[in-house]
């Protein structure tokens, strides 16, 4: 008996892991997708922000550590990881100003917006690097991982909790974790926050009640894009050590769809991303199994599908059974 | 307000607003240009030998021999513009038809695929007349992108499930799907490499200029896109789906079956992108790789939405798409400029394009600029 | 929150000096209007629809800008560039339609804005506190931690005075305050109105109901066609003088008609009931009749079931109980064109919203009910000839004038729009024609030619259920007149002889006659005695 709960809880603790790595990316971008779809702006455009801060964290490590080669080099990988969100956040001011001052359609400009970032990121990949493939032939650092010491005596914990090598976790899956509480606060507890979902709920009042609506509208979308920045960061410094081109495989639109799911509240839209990391996870573990490579592709955009059908369904079943 | 008055002042608003747009396309272009030659600047040795050759790469060159006289060669680079601009078109009014009821249906590329593989199975496995197989092939072709183009029609009526999402997961298991078929079962086991068996040369599409794929899907596309502006303008689907995509709740009162409307658009969408595959299947290849390049709807996307959605500007949006393309290729075979440039500029002119309030907000602050240099420094009331 | 001092009674405080607006799209809404409103005084807006009242007002706070003149507040020049600014400077704004955030609780709303911290943490502890000490001093009853969407209309307004009160306002900005309440909350409101102004506030009342005026205000200015036609002490006009200001010339009557008395009823609904999409009841069994060329009124304060009622009719919304019929053929439950093809017509409460698509021509909003039958289409293929006929000989026959057929419907005023809503409704050849608000933000002159239709469509035998919170409207054209309060029906009287006093207490829901149901023949007489 307590073998089994033995094999069964160390199996559990090595799957969480697993889909904590798959569904960082994910989360750290669906939340951002969250903060600007509750100020009335869907941010469309979450898989070219995630693609655009992805190449410049690694453009950028590689020239700080060609410019300033004196800096201890986890300094040029904080560095690289900083030009990746300036990027990103950037690429969402230029959706910003073509939105909310020149009155562009929202969903259209995002797009357009993930086309510029796939266009530009293989553009200067090749300028940069002479190859349109990825960064493989650059040596580029990653950004550190976090170990919690002291768990030797609870190995599921420390396993949980430090991972399958026990180096512990990627410092940026400890961002998206510690993102959420930090939202919730942001958005009940703060002035901000409450601007940010009245802007969204109903802009009319928000404007008369003296609230900047377009200045927080701004801020949502810049919001927006520092998270999927921080969501490509990892990509490209954590989750693999390069940039490849396309890298970012539809997350950008799997976060939009946690969103979607997750009934834009917050812990549905986490829920969500975790359920799509799991699928995640599952392909590939399928996929050891010795599954056509191809149907193993099928299962996430799968997932996705049902989970949008089965949210879908419920907000039906619940307003069928109210009346 | 003033009745008798408001008359001729609307008519001088909206001829301002018809001159707006009328001048929205040029502007955006030479804006979303301007920008591109500004990043061949940053990063190119030779920016203007490179920018020109963008422009005019996919020209056909017309030189004076001593020998032969006048000779008109690159023939088939510009066969290739053609050929893309066919394509293109096909997938631009695959996605412009599903927009005018603003479906954002991102799903061309999956139409296409599916489109492509049911018609090389008909035709590579129903025997019969190349007239009666051709047909069918056609047919299933239209059939499997109708449902392909329905179905995530059906979800968002059903169980409001965001289109652009569905039509994107939707497109991978497609993909997925037709390179599953074609490394298995319909894998050529001659082949060198993993490609389905040649189309019998019978149902191949007759090729109108010679060494090019140019083939007579160039006659059909004029047709195509007559049909497309009459089932919009001229028939009552067409009526339903732009009053749908102006104004829901408007239809909704009205009596307007809105939920067929939403599907029928993707699913009408979802024909021609099929149409487009079998182009692909058809007439350009001959034979379906299984590495056939995803990304061609996305194409489809940017041609529609430089075209405004409007079916009868969609085959000149394509052929300068194509055309850039093509300028864009020879651009990165003679300079030091890599082809993606062409998506960034395509992207700025379609974000210039849509800002509807971009030109107006210049010309404000233009007037205003020059009005206060007038004025010289004195305080207006 | 520290305001300016309270001036001395007396004193102008906010004056609009020779200010003009023009709008982008070529409407001159003011012309050269000067006004000055003094402190301390209650000072009245007048002016029928669309003479410029609101533009007046979005530019006292701060929602738009004056193209010319100038805004002057404790006798200095200001520009007030958006509401954060008029806020600041102390002027307030109670907007006609109450923009809440129907999510939030009382107290948020009345906090939007400026949320009281602690640290960068929102103290609600702190904002219940003001909230209710606000509450008591000037005596509007709310209750503080109930969420707004759960909340009636009359108690929302509360909400809204409250919010600009929380601001620090002393110069508070009413727009048509009576419009949502009963005349027993309309004068409640006024007592609070005379309390704030004893306490050194002052009021400005935008508003086009003269008794009102007559009632509570200090001094007034007139507004017509967007220029000021006249202003000063209440009390020393007559009635007629200040009619005279409003309206160049007298309105043309409501034509009269004859009442019907009716047998057969064309348009049978039994305990219609509807619920809200969060599972709340919108509307409790529901009965009434209408017989042929009959129109009956549904009186009653907005938000109250009304535009369920008409909506679940249409087929827009689902019915979760009882049906309707009409000519003994049921409609109810079946699909919005299948309703109308039973003969149902619909006027729509949201004009721009429902009613027209503003970005699309004027024919092909006009051909929106009928374009797939003939001759409009012929299997599924549209006749571009017969649609610009048609077009044509709508818009010659509603009396609008427009450059042509192609013109986008948003460029025509309000009037013209609602007048070409119902030529396309009474095209269709309705047997029952349900109007909900027909004359809302329609100039006066538009509002008779509609009325005009709307008669005549009664005597071609058609009945029309008729819905309006304008209750002079109301009883003139009314054969019968149930009132509508919480859901449910709670009132049927005949419309002879019948006031806006005998309704008042019934709009509130105050009084209620026992299982009301609105049927031929158990309507009410004035004198309480049934028919």
């Amino acid at each position: 008996m307590t073998h089994d709960y033995w094999a069964w809880s160390m199996a559990a603790a090595t799957l969480l892991p697993a889909v904590l790595r798959a569904a960082t990316p994910i989360l750290l971008a669906a939340l951002g997708g969250l903060i600007s779809d509750l100020a009335g702006c869907i941010n469309v455009g979450l898989e070219g922000l995630m693609l655009v801060a992805a190449f410049f964290a690694v453009v950028g490590s590689v020239l700080a550590a060609y410019w300033l080669p004196g800096l201890p080099p986890v300094w040029h990988a904080w560095l690289g990881a900083l030009a990746g969100v300036l990027a990103a956040m950037l690429l969402a001011l230029l959706l910003a100003v073509f939105h909310l001052e020149w009155g562009a359609d929202l969903i259209v400009a995002g797009i357009a917006l993930n086309v510029l970032a796939a266009g530009l990121t293989v553009f200067l990949l090749s300028t940069l690097v002479g190859d349109k493939g990825s960064t493989a032939s650059l040596d580029t650092p990653v950004l550190p991982a976090l170990h919690l010491p002291g768990l030797q005596s609870w190995p599921q914990l420390d396993l949980l909790l430090n991972g399958e090598h026990g180096r512990g976790h990627h410092l940026l899956l400890w961002t998206a974790l510690l993102a959420i509480p930090l939202l919730r606060l942001l958005l009940r507890h703060t002035r901000t926050g409450v601007w940010l979902c009245a802007s969204g709920e109903h802009p009319q009042a928000a404007a008369e009640a003296g609230i900047p609506v377009k200045r927080m509208r701004y801020l949502a979308l810049l919001v927006s894009g520092m998270l999927a920045g921080l969501g490509g960061v990892y990509l490209s410094m954590g989750y693999l050590s390069l940039f490849q081109s396309d890298m970012t495989a539809g997350r950008g639109f799997l976060a939009l769809a946690a969103v979607f799911v997750g009934a834009r509240g917050l812990t549905g839209t986490v829920l969500a991303s975790l359920l799509f990391g799991a699928s995640a996870v599952l392909s590939t573990r399928l996929g050891a199994a010795g599954m056509a490579p191809q149907l193993l592709y099928m299962l996430p955009p799968v997932v996705t599908l049902l989970a949008l059908v089965a949210a879908g369904a419920r907000k039906q079943g619940r307003a069928h059974r109210s009346s | 307000m003033k009745q008798a008055t408001a008359l001729p002042l609307q008519q001088r608003l909206q001829r301002q607003q018809a001159l707006a747009q009328r001048l929205r396309l040029p502007v955006a272009l030479a804006a979303g240009l301007g920008c591109g030659f500004l990043i061949m600047c940053a990063v190119s040795s030779e920016p203007l030998r490179a920018f020109l050759t963008l422009l005019t790469g996919a020209l056909p060159r017309l030189h004076w021999g001593a020998g032969e006289g006048w000779q008109l060669t690159r023939l088939v680079r510009f066969g290739a513009v053609i050929e893309d601009a066919i394509t293109l078109t096909l997938l631009g009014l695959a996605v412009a038809i599903p927009f005018r009821a603003r479906q954002f249906s991102l799903g061309a590329d999956g139409q296409l695929f599916l489109g492509a593989l049911a018609a090389t199975v008909v035709s590579l496995y129903l025997p019969g007349p190349w007239f009666v197989v051709l047909s069918l092939s056609m047919l299933a072709a239209c059939a499997s992108g109708f449902l392909w183009g329905a179905l995530p029609g059906l979800l968002k009526t059903r169980f409001q499930a965001n289109e652009i999402v569905t039509t994107l997961m939707l497109n991978i298991v497609a993909v997925q799907a037709y390179r599953w078929l074609v490394s298995g079962w319909l894998r050529d086991p001659a082949g060198g490499f993993i490609v389905t068996p040649f189309l019998p040369a019978s149902l191949q599409l007759p090729v109108l200029l010679v060494h090019t794929n140019v083939t007579v899907m160039l006659l059909a596309l004029p047709l195509l896109v007559w049909t497309s502006w009459l089932l919009l303008m001229r028939t009552t689907l067409g009526y339903e789906i732009r009053v749908v995509g102006q104004s829901a709740a408007f239809a909704l009162q009205a009596g307007l079956p809105v939920q067929r409307t939403v599907w029928l658009s993707m699913g009408a969408g979802g024909v021609l992108a099929a149409l487009a595959g079998m182009h692909i299947s058809h007439g350009l290849l001959k034979r379906l790789p299984v590495d056939l390049p995803a990304g061609l709807g996305y194409e489809g996307l940017l041609v529609a939405l430089l075209a405004r959605c409007e079916p009868r500007a969609v085959p000149w949006a394509a052929l300068m798409y194509a055309y850039l393309r093509t300028g864009a290729l020879a651009m990165e075979r003679s300079t030091d400029v890599s082809r993606e440039v062409v998506l960034v500029i395509q992207a700025l002119v379609i974000l210039f394009l849509v800002a509807e309030r971009m030109q107006p907000a210049l010309a404000g602050g233009w007037l205003r600029w020059r009005a206060r240099r007038v004025a010289g420094g004195r305080h207006d009331a | 929150m520290s305001t300016p001092a309270m001036p001395q009674a007396g004193t102008a405080l906010l004056e609009l000096r020779q200010v003009s607006k023009l709008y982008p799209n070529g409407t001159l809404a003011n012309d050269d209007v000067s006004l000055s409103i003094r402190a301390g005084e209650i000072h009245a807006i007048v002016g029928e629809n669309g003479a410029g009242k609101s533009t007046v007002m979005k530019m006292l706070y701060g929602l738009e800008q004056p193209s010319c003149g100038s805004l002057w507040l404790d006798g200095q020049a200001r520009v007030l560039a958006d509401p954060a600014q008029a806020i600041a400077a102390g002027i307030g704004l109670v907007p006609q339609h109450l923009h809440l955030l129907p999510s939030f609780t009382v107290t948020d709303n009345i906090v939007l804005g400026a949320e009281p911290r602690r640290g960068w943490r929102i103290d609600r502890k702190t904002a219940l506190r003001r909230v209710q000490s606000l509450v008591q001093q000037f005596g509007l009853e709310v209750e503080p931690l109930a969420r707004v969407r759960d909340l009636p209309v009359g108690v929302q307004q509360r909400v809204g005075i409250l919010k600009a009160l929380y601001r620090g306002a002393r110069v508070l900005l009413l727009d048509e305050p009576t419009a949502v309440l009963s005349v027993q909350e309309a004068e409640s409101l006024f007592r609070v109105l005379r309390s704030m102004v004893a306490q050194g506030l002052t009021v400005v009342l935008i508003s086009h109901k003269l008794k009102e005026i007559r009632d509570v205000a200090d001094r007034f200015t007139v507004l017509r066609k967007g220029r000021v036609s006249g202003s000063g002490r209440v009390s020393d006009f007559s009635e007629a003088e200040l009619g005279s200001m409003i309206v160049s010339k007298a309105p043309p009557p409501i034509p009269a008609r004859t009442r019907q008395r009716a047998t057969q009823p064309l348009v049978e609904i039994r305990d219609l009931q509807a619920h809200h999409a969060d599972g709340r009841l919108a509307m409790q069994s529901l009965s009434l009749d209408i017989a042929a060329g009959e129109i009956l009124g549904i009186a009653g304060v907005e938000g109250n079931g009304q535009d369920v009622l008409a909506r679940v009719l249409l087929g827009l919304q689902p019915a979760s109980g009882g049906q309707g019929r009409l000519q003994g053929r049921r409609f109810t439950g079946l699909s919005v064109r299948e309703v109308r093809a039973c003969g149902v017509g619909y006027i729509p409460e949201d004009r721009m919203r429902d009613g027209v698509a503003a970005e699309m021509s004027i024919a092909d909003n006009l051909i929106a009910v009928s374009y797939h039958q003939a001759p409009l289409a012929r299997r599924g293929w549209l006749d571009s000839a017969a649609i610009g006929r048609t077009a044509a000989t709508l818009m010659q026959h509603c009396g609008v004038a427009a450059p042509s057929s192609a013109t986008l419907m948003g460029a025509l005023s309000g009037g013209n729009m609602q007048k070409l809503v119902l030529g396309r409704e009474v095209a269709a050849g309705p047997r029952l024609l349900i109007a909900s608000q027909p004359t809302r933000g329609v100039d006066i002159g538009a509002a008779r030619a509609l009325h005009g239709q709307l008669l005549a469509l009664c005597e071609g035998g058609a009945a029309i259920l008729l819905i309006s919170a304008d209750l002079d409207e109301l009883l003139v054209l009314s054969d019968r007149v149930a009132v509508m309060a919480e859901g449910a029906l709670v009132a049927h009287f005949d419309a002879a002889g019948l006031s806006a006093d005998v309704l008042g207490p019934y709009l509130t829901g105050a009084q209620r006659q026992q299982n009301a149901t609105a049927l031929l023949d158990n309507a009410v007489t004035f004198s309480g005695v049934p028919a």
